[in-house]
């Protein structure tokens, strides 16, 4: 049944006809990118299919269906172990295994290929160790595409993770209890029963760390791999083929959407597998001795690796580099990363916020389905984003110029495509989902009826929204402003792109200097990402502890 | 008093409450009992203000509070409502869930009410909790605490049981009935379960299909059904085929003698209830048993007459007849209902 508000609300609104105007800027970059095909490129497409186009298929998908895999592993054994045993550790390493969310891929890639090269303390140790000389010996590259496979799953497996525990979890005793009892053993039950019951979760995860290792660009850039987003940057900037590099990210981008198809599905199942686990949980496993040990080392083993020991290493470069760091330009690039993310983050919110009250006053159908497909942005690669944003944005520049320079005889620049409008237009194309889904996920805890309740309890509209909608929605909109301030500080190839002149962040600076070799120096802006991104890290472990509020 | 006249309400449109018109006296307790659809919420929703009426008029204690372009906002109706999910403000404490309808007042004097509003519900100690460390049942008990607290003019109640277990249902229910005769309150509940509404309500009003078919006591429901749907929804019975004619109407059964003999004339379906068919050893008019249902004190037949007319029959317990089995009845129709056929 619908909700209270009067049918004369839900004609010509133009509170809902400027929401619905939202939708449709916010969908621009993608339908432009989809529309980019009217301007055929038969000569680029020739040169791409000749030479490199095969190049970023291929190492595209054995990228991401090599992170899927990884991950998959990973998270999945690691989601098992949390699940299903108890051991030494247990509580402490359950949230441990989150922490290289907070690590975004490119930091930990340069960091590990800096700790790893040559002349990296690594090979300097077994040197020292072994007495072999440089050269006289092989050692892995790490500047590979299973290098790359390697660095991506390590930070992308806590997406598996968290979904899977879970499922594992909830599972009802019951259900492997019957296929005991059916005859069929302790192996044959995990694999026919367990784990197919899990599997909704464990492909949606996987599907989330696919969607991240498509849209990764620092990574495979440094390492030097042909990918995708790497053509589209040199089709872009390298031939100047602005509508080439729009087709190659459509493509990238619809390869995408049809992983966030899969997510979807495979989420539709989660929610019917895990409602219908009622009754009694499985009951973990106790693991004492040293068994208990070995699984918690294993389980340390992962957190160490994909988080630690890249931290420490950072840490360490900046002790080193602690005196040629000039910090009033540190200074400067901190404001301005803060500064931008705090902004986007509280435009980002405040729309969120419209378009989630739009949906409660005025339903309608086209209004659910703009906003359906506003909040796919964030499935999209930064990458395709930028490429999606520029193009029409330039052409409306070129627009503006004409018709200033008719009326005043002089030109105004690049009012919208080279200016901060056009990157925290993309921001809130990429990142509006997530601060929606939070925002949209405290509003529907009041529900209409209180609402009615507080109105017939002698409330007036104002005096509702005051004691009821703003005290219940502080945490979610807070939480929304945090985790879109963070991805917005750690956002990487969309900034690359759009950033105006001479403006620089903490994550184009870190990747700036990593690539011409500078670890060290790069280390300080890195490290600074990795802190700040901790933060919603820890909001997460906390909201996840069970409490008592959640009966 | 709450009086509806000829109130229509819809959605987009739609009609969904039609010329519903009923008189709920002071102090009475009225129930609104319908299937899901049947436009009961929507009715109760109107009483409230958060619908506006498409046509009719609401008046409650001789102040219009829906008519025409008159729409008294929801906040100054003085009308209070306990919902389905209860709707507690879970940012608030128990104690700060009743004082909310209190802002007029001082702040003593509302934690006073408050408080003894709580320990009339039997929740004193729970003041200082929060509405999610409640079981079902409290929660229920502080938003009826909530509602009364205001003393308003009539307390609406939208399917307040439905979410609990049904074992705490029934004592629930009539615990919350005498906490609102003790306070003399006008209270309207909204039910789709017949045994709540018989054990809860003066007055209950039939909807269906956004139509008020009957308003009556319970016992005139069963027994003086204005509609045939009214008779199929309440309680359990068959119609067997008549015809009516002067004033009896003659069946397979027998002839009976009718209530209001001028209405109806020629073919009628009429009533029958399962207590109207006894269970008589020495009657020599016998029926086949075709199914059986024991209900502890009672068994109810399904049984075939020589024309294979069914009927239901209520029998005592000890009269225990297996399937097929053959035994003696006799018709005790007190109220002879017939409808068109």
């Amino acid at each position: 049944m619908s909700s209270t508000p009067s049918r004369a609300l839900v004609r010509l609104n133009p509170w809902r006809l400027l929401l619905q105007l939202l939708c449709v800027v916010l969908c621009l970059p993608f339908v432009t990118l989809l529309l980019s095909w009217a301007v055929p490129q038969w000569s680029l497409w020739q040169h791409l299919s000749e030479h490199v186009l095969w190049d970023y298929i291929s190492t595209t998908l054995l990228l991401g269906f090599g992170v899927g895999i990884g991950s998959l592993t990973l998270g999945g054994a690691a989601a098992w172990c949390i699940a299903r045993y108890r051991f030494v550790g247990h509580g402490v390493l359950s949230w441990l295994l989150l922490l290289p969310l907070a690590m975004p891929a490119y930091i930990i890639a340069y960091t590990y290929t800096g700790m790893l090269d040559v002349a990296g303390p690594v090979q300097a140790a077994l040197r020292n160790l072994t007495g072999w000389q440089l050269g006289g010996y092989w050692f892995p590259d790490i500047r590979s595409l299973s290098g790359a496979v390697i660095m991506l799953s390590l930070v992308l497996y806590p997406y598996v993770y968290l979904l899977a525990r879970n499922a594992f979890a909830d599972q009802a005793a019951s259900l492997a209890e019957v296929s005991r009892s059916l005859g069929l053993s302790q192996w044959q039950t995990f694999w026919r029963v367990t784990v197919p019951l899990a599997r909704p979760a464990l492909l949606a995860g996987t599907a989330l760390a696919m969607m991240e290792a498509f849209a990764d660009y620092g990574t495979v850039q440094y390492f030097g791999l042909n990918t995708f987003t790497t053509g589209i940057f040199r089709t872009w900037f390298g031939m100047g083929n602005t509508w080439g590099a729009a087709q190659l990210s459509s493509l990238l981008g619809v390869f995408v959407l049809l992983l966030l198809l899969w997510e979807r599905h495979s989420r539709r199942h989660l929610t019917v597998y895990q409602s219908r686990a009622t009754g009694r949980k499985v009951a973990p496993l106790v693991l004492s001795g040293w068994r208990g040990v070995g699984v918690a080392c294993l389980c340390a083993l992962l957190p160490a690796v994909g988080f630690l020991i890249p931290a420490v290493q950072l840490a360490s470069w900046v002790w080193q580099s602690h005196q040629q760091w000039q910090w009033q330009d540190f200074t400067t690039l901190a404001l301005n990363s803060v500064m931008l993310a705090l902004a986007s983050a509280m435009l980002i919110v405040t729309l969120a916020l419209a378009l989630a009250y739009g949906r409660r006053l005025f339903a309608t159908k086209v209004y659910r389905a703009q906003l359906q497909l506003t909040v796919l942005g964030y499935a999209l690669p930064g990458t395709v984003l930028a490429v999606g944003a520029l193009l029409p944005l330039g052409m409306a520049d070129r627009g503006i110029n004409h018709i200033w320079r008719y009326v005043t005889g002089d030109t105004v620049g690049l009012v919208l495509s080279g200016t901060l409008f056009a990157l925290i237009l993309v921001y809130t194309v990429r990142f509006i989902t997530v601060a929606f889904h939070n925002v949209d996920t405290g509003l529907n805890r009041i529900t209409p009826d209180m609402d009615r309740a507080a109105r017939s309890l002698g409330h007036g509209p104002l005096s509702v929204l005051r004691r009821i909608h703003l005290p219940l929605l502080r945490n979610s909109v807070l939480a929304a402003l945090l985790l879109v301030f963070v991805d917005v500080l750690k956002e990487l190839p969309a900034t690359l792109i759009l950033r105006p002149f001479n403006f620089n962040t903490l994550a184009v600076k870190a990747y700036e200097l990593a690539s011409d070799e500078r670890l060290t120096q790069a280390a300080l802006p890195a490290l600074t990402i990795v802190l700040v991104g901790l933060v919603p890290v820890v909001l997460l472990t906390r909201a996840m502890k069970p409490s008592k509020e959640n009966r | 008093m709450l009086e509806l006249e000829q109130v229509c309400l819809a959605y987009n449109n739609n009609t969904v409450v039609e010329d519903v018109s009923f008189t709920l006296p002071r102090g009475s307790i009225g129930c609104l009992l319908g299937s899901s659809g049947s436009g009961k919420s929507t009715l109760l929703r109107g009483i409230a203000g958060f619908e506006s009426l498409t046509s009719g008029r609401i008046v409650l204690n001789q102040r219009v509070v829906s008519h025409g372009t008159t729409h008294i906002a929801p906040e100054h109706r003085r009308v209070a409502m306990v919902f389905q999910d209860f709707a507690l403000f879970p940012h608030l404490t128990c104690l700060q869930n009743v004082t909310f309808g209190l802002q007029a007042m001082a702040e003593q004097e509302r934690i006073a009410i408050a408080q003894r509003q709580l320990a009339m519900v039997g929740l004193q100690a729970y003041a200082e909790a929060y509405p999610h460390a409640l079981s079902g049942g409290q929660q229920q008990r502080v938003a009826l605490a909530r509602a009364l607290a205001t003393s308003p003019d009539v307390l609406l109640l939208d399917e307040p049981f439905s979410s609990l277990d049904a074992g705490l249902r029934d004592s629930l229910a009539r615990e919350v009935r005498q906490l609102i005769k003790d306070a003399g309150i006008t209270a309207l509940l909204v039910t789709h379960d017949q045994q709540e509404a018989f054990a809860f309500a003066d007055h209950i009003g039939v909807m269906h299909q956004g139509q008020l078919q009957q308003w009556a006591t319970a016992y005139e429901l069963y027994h003086r059904p204005a509609t045939a749907f009214v008779a199929n929804f309440v309680g359990q019975g068959v119609f067997i085929p008549g015809s009516a004619q002067g004033g009896s109407v003659n069946t397979v059964l027998g002839t009976f003698r009718l209530a209001h003999p001028h209405e109806e004339q020629g073919p009628v379906r009429v009533l029958i209830r399962p207590d109207d068919i006894v269970h008589d050893d020495h009657s020599p008019y016998q029926a086949r048993v075709v199914r059986r249902a024991f209900r502890g004190a009672h068994i109810q037949y399904e049984l075939a007459l020589d024309d294979q007319t069914r009927v239901l029959c209520l029998a005592p317990s000890h009269h225990d007849h297996p399937v097929d089995a053959r035994f003696g009845i006799r018709v005790d129709l007190e109220h002879v209902v017939v409808f068109k056929p």
